[in-house]
């Protein structure tokens, strides 16, 4: 491993080790459920809506 | 160079992850910049290309809906999951394909689809230059010709050197650039509309349809599901430093659905307008010799920071796919290999430009069966857990090494997704399926790769107990921090 390897995962560890840290304080949540829901029923209604097209 | 000043490039650019002082966008922030990357020059060439084969009605519903799931499903499968864990996309899919997966799919699928756009971009800048002599200096140059070729390899060379002074140089330009093609946008609008009346452009014909309308319908929403699609090699490397989910994902929406349609819409007013898809044809009857002539130059510029934006993102997921090999690469050199085959390109300046529908929906073959896998895998396999340590562990260290560094399971529901698009709509032969006309290529493709995932992870990963699927609960903190979202 050379200087520049080094360097990188010494810099890696920090970040995690904060990161760590972070996440124990105040994690970052993962995708909203209602969001989530928002965005299926936007391509349910556009699959809907070319099928509607298509067939017309 | 420094080893100093390479963590710096890698801290701040790379792929190590980001802390939390680090995410800087906020919503608004981010639609800014999504807003930005929409409304580019390729909008106006997607607008024309939609207009070869539907009049402006049809085309519309075909750009709401292609762009509406390509952009939803292209988000889910980028965004999402580099938000939260502050990392670029490349090193998030070794979780989903490994570390050699990755690297393969980077130096196929990825490669290829940058040096398509780098060529269509820098082919679309010696066109639009070409036309400027034309109109100024009484030249004929042909679209084709040689002098296009030139004017082609000099905007390789000049996005090479903006590349090389680094990505500050880019942010420079495209400041300039994006407010810009906003207001040559709202201008066209104008231009278009005081050429034509709305029941004109309702009614103007297609420029290049086939026979069969239903598959002229077909294809033009294939073609924006492959627009909506062609985000993806981007957006995660973006979404990493914003503040939360939400300022990721409908900043990101909002600009790559919302600006790109308003983009392209008045891209296909313009072709239909005037009889042309191709839009350095249009500047110059639009806005008379000079305004034209003044808005050609600004969209060969605009072409320039968009060539560089993309090739240096591109050479990012290289240089990191890569592994030592490419890291001990000097910068300037990497991105001068890139552009070899875009420059070779630059020789046949008809090839992807005059073929942009299909080049666009071949790439959407492989990308919408990446997008299908990695939805799988995140949402369905890992619950939106992954080991960001493992991400960075060494060969059999991480969960992630799967069979020798690549997950046969992923790479191999990728292929079949690719397979069912090329099953149902061939872009070369334009071969298509009954089917095809009703479900499209690409919307088959997301969930065959999806349900294959789901499938041959039971069966050939999970059984051999690789990949970190069965690991045990995540920390209390992040269970505790999922309440909240």
């Amino acid at each position: 491993m050379d200087d520049v390897d080094l360097e990188v995962s010494r810099e890696l560890e920090r970040r995690l080790a904060v990161i760590d840290d972070e996440q124990r304080r105040d994690p970052h949540p993962p995708f909203p459920r209602s969001d989530l829901l928002v965005l299926v029923a936007i391509v349910v209604v556009s699959v809907v809506v070319g099928l509607i097209a298509g067939l017309g | 160079m420094a080893a100093h000043e390479d963590v710096s490039r890698e801290a701040t650019f790379g792929s190590l992850p980001v802390t939390r002082d680090e995410r800087v966008w906020n919503f608004a922030d981010f639609t800014w910049v999504n807003v930005g990357l929409a409304i580019a020059t390729w909008a106006f060439l997607v607008g024309g290309a939609t207009a070869s084969l539907v009049g402006f009605a049809d085309g519309l519903l075909a750009m709401v809906i292609g762009n509406a799931i390509g952009v939803v499903i292209m988000l889910l499968a980028s965004v999402v999951a580099s938000q939260r864990y502050g990392v670029e996309q490349y090193t998030v899919l070794r979780s989903v394909f490994g570390f050699g997966g990755v690297a393969l799919i980077v130096f196929t699928v990825i490669l290829f689809t940058e040096m398509g756009w780098s060529s269509l971009l820098s082919v679309m800048f010696g066109r639009a230059v070409s036309q400027v002599s034309n109109e100024a200096l009484g030249t004929s140059i042909d679209p084709s010709g040689l002098a296009v070729t030139a004017f082609a390899l000099v905007a390789i060379v000049a996005a090479w050197v903006i590349l090389a002074k680094g990505p500050l140089t880019i942010r420079f330009f495209n400041r300039i650039v994006a407010p810009g093609l906003a207001v040559l946008t709202v201008g066209m609008l104008v231009l278009v509309f005081t050429e034509t009346s709305w029941s004109q452009l309702v009614d103007a014909a297609p420029l290049a349809p086939f026979e069969d309308e239903g598959l002229n319908f077909a294809l033009a929403v294939e073609f924006n599901l492959g627009v909506g699609f062609s985000w993806w090699p981007v957006m995660g490397s973006l979404a990493r430093l914003t503040t939360t989910p939400r300022a990721a994902m409908w900043p990101a929406f909002i600009g790559l659905f919302g600006a790109t349609i308003l983009a392209q819409a008045v891209g296909m007013a313009a072709a239909l307008t005037l009889g042309d898809s191709d839009p350095t044809v249009w500047m110059v009857p639009l806005g008379g010799a000079w305004l034209g002539a003044l808005a050609l130059v600004f969209v060969a510029f605009a072409n320039l920071t968009s060539l560089a934006s993309i090739v240096y993102s591109t050479c990012l997921a290289l240089r990191q796919a890569g592994g030592h090999l490419l890291t001990r690469v000097p910068w300037p050199w990497l991105c001068a290999g890139f552009f070899v085959l875009p420059g070779v390109l630059a020789f046949f300046p008809g090839l992807l430009y005059d073929q942009f529908l299909l080049f666009v929906t071949w790439t959407g073959a492989f990308l919408a069966a990446i997008c299908g896998t990695v939805i799988a895998d995140y949402f369905v396999l890992r619950r939106q857990r992954i080991d960001l340590r493992g991400l960075y562990g060494h060969a059999a260290a991480s969960p992630y090494h799967f069979t020798g560094g690549f997950n046969v399971a992923a790479l191999l529901s990728t292929g079949l997704g690719a397979l069912t698009y090329v099953l149902l709509y061939n872009p070369q032969t334009l071969e298509t399926r009954p089917a095809f006309d009703l479900l499209t290529a690409s919307v088959p493709a997301v969930v065959v790769a999806a349900v294959a995932h789901l499938l041959l992870t039971a069966l050939l990963v999970r059984r051999a107990g690789r990949g970190g699927y069965d690991a045990p609960p995540a920390p209390v903190a992040e269970r505790s921090g999922e309440r909240n979202g």
